[in-house]
């Protein structure tokens, strides 16, 4: 019987893995979890053996010592950052993930650690695998592939990927290619069937009110926050465009993470402004917009594959990695003049709108290589198929043995 | 458009901005040109009629396609930076404060090029949002 432990699936994340359970089950393996920052509740755990990294206690480290080795000058900027107290209570909190991880390890022997990337914590708990020789993969969370940036480590070790985008991304950011598996991800297989169950009945609702004179039909933009400076900056330039145009409607949807009531309170004097509630499904809201509108979403991936134009607006100079998509694929602006073209001519100017859509109707395969609702299989065969493998060597053993092949060479 | 200009005795100084209320007593200054920090800020300035507004980007030295691009360009210098002045053993975070330094890397080459072709007699800080102005602080430390 294998066994199988997931970690550092934390938030939205967990998504990614959740329907892999069943399909891991039916093929005898046992589950595992360990719990992170923003676990799944409990409901969503039944069955699987979950640990948590509470329960372990260590001896407070000095952080003071890791404060004292930055030089002052440095230190004043990363303090103006994050507080001292902060600091030390992560490098205390990792200290107890590595403790924590490390009992689970040899407690539990899972025969493979499936890991999201994502978080500093995997960049421990990979530490602790590589040490005891456990067997572990990364499996990549939607989206995150397309951010690779926030990485914390890159290690020889099999990745998987949604599509052949993320794969190439992988690859510029250093992992080896026949360490990288393109399996798809659950999750956009939700979305296509999504897609297969919407799609066609939105067109004809929408075809039909074009046919009875567009104009009349009022125009919906979804505007995603990202709960950053620029969402502000972004709704006063919709705000203004919302003035200058009959007809239009604004549904704002905040980001999971942000206050909902400080929405409530910008959008009180705004008669065309509704708040899209974030614990509705994005694609729902997506489907009924006749244009998404963000900085630096990811949910533009979401909006390409249901076939609704995307305006992506960027409110500083600073290169993003969540902006992830080809130039061609979305709307850009960064200024107000910007906004209301692009606006104007997906909502008020039909030819461009129909030529746009018709043009852009394949482009989530650039970055999606499936959609055919199998990717929690795929992913499946591929973990059972690592968990069977031997622990690879680690990096630094791995070194080693390039070092003495040439050494042996030159010999 | 130098008609427009008001004179005024200083030599020159670069407002770096993202405040629109406090560039209006610098509007179309000859020796003063302000660099808006946010991309819509120089639009709507130039629509103000402001003439003496530049563009950031103007002085930005290496073609940069996206964030990969920018992050490779930046991150052995910045790799470097860190290791000469901290002994820190956390690699972890030292990855953090690679990423957090990122931006100021991004800053201070284009920072370095306005004082080479504008050879301005300062730099004035006009910025509300407190994440910005930290970048720019720490940019402009290792000219002052």
């Amino acid at each position: 019987m294998r066994k199988i432990l997931f970690a550092s699936y934390n938030g939205a994340d967990f998504s990614t893995i959740e329907p892999l359970f069943k399909l891991l089950r039916a093929e005898g393996v046992v589950l595992m979890m360990l719990r992170g920052i923003h676990p799944p509740g409990q409901d969503r755990l039944k069955g699987i053996k979950s640990f948590d990294f509470e329960a372990v206690k260590c001896r407070p480290l000095n952080g003071e010592t890791v404060i004292d080795s930055l030089k002052s000058d440095f230190k004043q900027y990363l303090f103006s950052k994050f507080k001292r107290e902060l600091i030390l209570e992560y490098v205390n909190s990792w200290r107890r993930i590595e403790r924590r991880t490390e009992e689970i390890i040899l407690e539990g022997a899972p025969d493979l650690v499936v890991l999201s990337p994502g978080w500093v914590e995997s960049a421990f708990i990979s530490e602790v695998c590589q040490r005891l020789r456990a067997n572990y993969c990364y499996l990549l969370p939607s989206y995150y592939e397309f951010k690779t940036i926030e990485f914390y480590d890159i290690r020889q070790v099999p990745y998987l990927v949604a599509g052949e985008a993320g794969r190439e991304r992988l690859i510029k950011k250093g992992v080896f290619a026949e360490n990288i598996r393109v399996t798809g991800n659950p999750v956009f297989d939700d979305l296509f069937r999504f897609r297969e169950r919407n799609l066609s009945k939105r067109n004809s609702v929408f075809r039909q009110f074009n046919k009875s004179g567009s104009e009349g039909r009022e125009k919906r933009i979804l505007f995603t926050a990202q709960n950053i400076a620029g969402d502000e900056t972004l709704f006063q330039l919709l705000g203004r465009y919302l003035k200058a145009r009959k007809n239009v409607r604004l549904f704002v949807r905040p980001h999971p993470a942000s206050n909902p009531n400080l929405w409530k309170s910008r959008i009180r004097s705004c008669s065309s402004v509704e708040i899209a509630s974030s614990k509705r499904p994005l694609n729902q809201d997506i489907l009924k917009a006749d244009i998404l509108v963000t900085e630096s979403s990811a949910c533009i991936l979401n909006a390409f594959v249901l076939g609704i134009p995307a305006l992506s607006f960027k409110s500083d100079f600073f290169p993003k990695d969540a902006i992830f998509t080809k130039k061609e694929d979305v709307l850009t602006a960064e200024n107000y003049a910007e906004i209301q073209e692009a606006l104007d001519r997906v909502l008020f100017d039909e030819k461009f709108r129909e030529a746009w859509t018709s043009s852009h109707r394949d482009c989530y395969k650039r970055y999606l290589s499936f959609g055919d609702g199998s990717s929690a299989a795929r992913v499946t065969d591929v973990l059972i198929e690592l968990s069977k493998k031997k622990p690879a060597l680690t990096d630094l053993e791995r070194m080693g043995a390039v070092n003495n092949n040439r050494g042996g060479q030159d010999g | 458009m130098r008609a427009a200009m008001r004179q005024t005795k200083t030599r020159k100084i670069v407002i770096l901005s993202d405040n629109p209320e406090s560039n209006l007593r610098f509007k179309n200054l000859e020796n003063v040109f302000i660099v808006p920090l946010k991309p819509y800020l120089l639009w709507e300035l130039r629509e103000a009629g402001f003439l003496n507004v530049r563009d950031l980007r103007e002085w930005q030295v290496d073609i940069i396609a996206d964030y990969d691009d920018y992050y490779l360009g930046h991150e052995a210098s910045i790799r470097a930076m860190v290791e000469e002045r901290s002994d820190l053993s956390w690699d972890h975070l030292k990855q953090g404060i690679l990423d957090l330094m990122m931006p100021v890397q991004y800053i201070k080459n284009i920072l370095k090029e306005i004082i080479e072709k504008e050879n301005p007699s300062g730099f004035e800080l006009r910025i509300l949002d407190p994440g910005t102005e930290l970048i720019f602080k720490e940019a402009l430390r290792d000219f002052a």
